[in-house]
């Protein structure tokens, strides 16, 4: 327990109190740690030469480059799955209850429509 | 100090003021025409920032050709998303946010095989054996682990740090920390592999 609680600190890089400095004097378990610790740190510091780009690098993003698309055209293009969902349901629900397209519009014409509110009106409160 | 070299170090320092807000502006100028679709301008944005996201990229992948896929990735995701930068922050910070965001998701994607150990690449490496090492440990780790250990232990960046540059929240990055720290160490503590 002591050695876990040790070895977190120096991973963390906390500054170690006197005992625990004892500690690591006399644990070879964790004397061994620190060694491998302090390899691992130096190896990830020197870890290869790093690599840069070649002269033609930028020229060949920009020519991979897509027609940017505007804000609105994205907006459009995020509503078109929505429309399309919206269209397959419509659909279903017109298939479920036996109607088609000409019968749907013919159930909400005008002079229906007009009925329904004079009669609502009429028999109103 | 005498009087002329106090006028020369205002001169410079006047100077160096007057070349980073040159730069700053031009920079401005090279993102608001990129977003207005300029891809000469975007162009001018890859040459100023490739050696920036080449180095990091090379943090998480050692081969050359995966260095320069990621950097590719990077550039064309801030492409697609520039309308989402919006000038509060330097281009550089959401520029390595991207570059991060891209390295993040291809190690989860990519097997540790095809990221994890290069040997011809450690092998070339000032010091191959402590190269190589370093490069088996990694392989030990999940890529998740690797992340966040080499932005750590590699880049040298606090919790604090990650979090701000990734957008994480700190206690995220806190716990990712610690179960990633708590696997290096048994794997130190293990001798699974061979002394460093």
């Amino acid at each position: 327990m002591r050695c876990n609680q040790l070895q977190k600190r120096l991973q963390e890089a906390a500054p170690l109190s006197a005992d625990e400095r004892a500690h690591l004097r006399d644990c070879a378990r964790c004397a061994a740690f620190v060694q491998r610790w302090e390899s691992w740190r130096q190896g990830l510091e020197r870890r290869g030469s790093p690599l840069r780009p070649d002269a033609g690098f930028a020229a060949r993003v920009v020519a991979s480059l897509p027609p940017r698309t505007s804000p609105v055209e994205w907006a459009a293009l995020r509503l078109l799955p929505a429309g399309a969902a919206l269209v397959l349901v419509l659909t279903g629900w017109c298939v479920l209850r036996g109607l088609t397209p000409s019968a749907v519009m013919g159930q909400v014409s005008t002079q229906d429509s007009l009925t329904w509110v004079l009669d609502d009106g009429g028999g109103g409160s | 100090m005498s009087g002329t070299t106090v006028l020369n170090w205002a001169t410079a320092s006047m100077d160096l003021t007057r070349d980073a807000e040159r730069s700053k502006t031009s920079e401005e100028e090279w993102v608001a025409r990129a977003q207005r679709g300029d891809r000469e301008a975007f162009g001018e944005l890859v040459r100023q920032f490739q050696g920036r996201v080449f180095r990091l990229a090379n943090r998480f992948f050692r081969r050359p050709e995966d260095v320069e896929d990621v950097a590719q990735e990077t550039f064309l995701t801030a492409w697609r998303k520039l309308d989402r930068y919006s000038a509060k922050a330097p281009f550089e910070h959401w520029l390595t946010r991207v570059c991060l965001n891209t390295c993040y998701s291809r190690l989860r994607k990519n097997s540790p095989e095809a990221t994890g150990l290069d040997l011809e690449v450690a092998a070339s490496s000032a010091d191959p054996n402590a190269s190589i090492e370093v490069e088996r440990l990694l392989k030990q780790l999940a890529p998740a682990d690797r992340f966040v250990l080499l932005l750590l232990d590699g880049e040298g960046w606090s919790v604090r740090e990650i979090a701000q540059r990734l957008g994480w929240s700190v206690s995220n990055v806190k716990v990712r920390a610690h179960r990633a720290r708590k696997r290096l160490r048994g794997i130190l503590n293990g001798g699974t592999q061979g002394a460093l």
